[in-house]
């Protein structure tokens, strides 16, 4: 029986007083209630899955701290990088029957954080200092590819979000490697860095919405991307007297824009870190410039007033235009 | 591929790629534009403070001040000066009687206005802070860009002191 032949029916029954709206209404909540039940319990699982694997890494890195010296470097390799390709080989193991598709992504995120070490710990025993910029450049590249051509086989998103992680590794290493230390680059270089960051992954949110499976990355890259992007617009603003008057000047420009795009983005991150970050500044600003002119304390009161302000123009924001 | 429809994608994936280029053209159009560092100097490569003498520029020439230090705990001697020479880019040796015999110029900016600074940290921060910071290296840094400069510190910055920039005699 197809859908519109059972409204017929029941249409049918409802004009024949034989069937009630609230018994309509009373069938449906019962079903949608048992789904919500079905729901946690899958959640449920998978939160044992996902707890399963930290204790997995937990144990490794207790593991080798206690018996480090103790092992020899192909020992050290093969609990490290050797677990990382286990875990990963495991998860396209499980991928293959369908009830054990559940298991694949803990799996797969084992192997994201093991195998870094593992490569950190292999480039270790071979006598290379890993901790400069070059040797991360190279790891968080080997992890870039090995991850985003899983992504492109599997499609997981568990491999889109490391490729994220491990993208934005290599973009920082990278530079690091190319310009760190030119003294004609100070400490803004990295705030430029973080704020390019930041908008790339606030673009990446907003092209994944209208895509099936990875929409379900939109609201993390949206959280992280602001945060990032606002941190860092702010940072260089700087401090009196070597503040950067353009950065503190289009600040709030950026930050009510942020704050707006929130009702076409319909996004709560939006809203809630621009405004934070709205706070902040006004917090900057005040204790910056009129801390002294106004005193300490009249300057209190007036900054109250403006996050009490900020505060209600959030919570309107979010009333009308973003509660469900 | 749909361009129009992945545009959003297309631009957050080339913002870190254009980054890169913009920092790369930055720090490579101006040096090549900037005129070579013409002005040699004098440094001192030790640490001063486990010396009896400190060392001043005055009306162009170096001097030696008594530190009034007990002698018991300081080095006799003087420290080490060098020449670095801008044009061979190399650092010579040289005794206080020779560096008494030059003309020098003690404001931190040359004449052909460039300064020696050190380097940055990587201008990395956490979690993003990779362990090749540059303190002790030395640049020339003037007209929006920087030369490296290699001086004899044994690696270490605070075994450089500046003394002044050499003049024409």
């Amino acid at each position: 029986m197809d859908k519109h032949e059972l409204l017929r029916q029941i249409s049918d029954l409802a004009s024949r007083n034989l069937l009630t709206e609230e018994e309509v209404l009373s069938a449906v909540r019962r079903k949608a209630a048992k789904g919500a039940l079905g729901q946690e319990h899958v959640k449920l699982t998978e939160v044992l899955y996902y707890l399963g694997g930290f204790i997995i890494i937990l144990g490794i890195v207790i593991l080798l701290g206690q018996n480090w010296e103790l092992l020899n470097s192909f020992t050290r390799i093969l609990v490290t990088l050797g677990s990382g390709v286990a875990a990963y080989i495991v998860g396209i193991l499980f991928q293959q029957k369908d009830y054990s598709q559940k298991l694949t992504i803990p799996f797969f995120f084992l192997s994201a954080v093991i195998l870094p070490i593992g490569l950190f710990v292999t480039f270790n025993e071979a006598g290379i200092q890993t901790d400069d910029a070059g040797i991360n450049t190279i790891i968080s590249g080997i992890l870039l590819a090995t991850f985003l051509a899983s992504y492109f086989l599997l499609k997981k998103n568990v491999f889109l979000l490391f490729s994220i992680i491990f993208g934005t590794w290599l973009f920082f290493a990278f530079t690091s490697f190319l310009f760190g230390g030119n003294p004609a680059l100070g400490w803004r270089f990295y705030a430029y860095r973080i704020l390019a960051t930041g908008l790339t992954f606030i673009l990446l949110g907003h092209s994944f919405r209208t895509m099936k499976r990875e929409s379900a990355l939109t609201g993390l890259l949206f959280g992280f991307g602001i945060f990032g992007f606002l941190g860092a617009a702010l940072a260089l603003g700087g401090w009196t007297p070597e503040q950067s008057m353009i950065w503190e000047l289009v600040f709030p420009g950026i930050v009510f824009a942020v704050i707006f795009l929130s009702i076409p983005f319909k996004s709560k991150s939006f809203l809630i870190i621009g405004a934070l970050y709205l706070m902040a500044y006004i917090i900057k600003i005040t204790s910056e410039y009129f801390s002294q002119s106004f005193g300490w304390p009249l300057s209190l009161v007036i900054l109250g007033f403006l996050l009490i302000g900020i505060g209600f123009l959030s919570f309107h924001l979010n009333r009308k235009y973003l509660s469900t | 591929m749909d361009y129009k429809k992945h545009l959003t994608l297309i631009i957050g994936i080339a913002i870190p790629v254009l980054m890169v280029i913009f920092v790369a053209a930055s720090i490579y159009i101006p040096a090549y534009f900037a005129p070579t560092p013409q002005f040699s100097f004098l440094y001192i490569s030790d640490n001063t403070y486990d010396y009896r003498w400190d060392y001043l520029v005055r009306s162009g020439t170096i001097t030696r001040i008594d530190r009034n230090a007990d002698v018991k705990y300081v080095q006799t001697g003087d420290p080490i000066f060098y020449i670095y020479d801008a044009a061979k880019k190399e650092s010579t040796q040289i005794s206080f009687a020779e560096a008494q015999k030059l003309k020098l110029d003690e404001s931190p900016i040359s004449p052909d206005e460039y300064e020696i600074v050190r380097g940055n940290g990587n201008g990395g921060g956490f979690p993003f802070d990779f362990n090749d910071n540059d303190y002790n290296s030395f640049y020339f840094r003037g007209h929006n860009t920087a030369f490296r400069a290699k001086l004899k510190t044994n690696g270490n910055y605070w075994n450089f002191r500046f003394l002044g920039w050499i003049l024409p005699s």
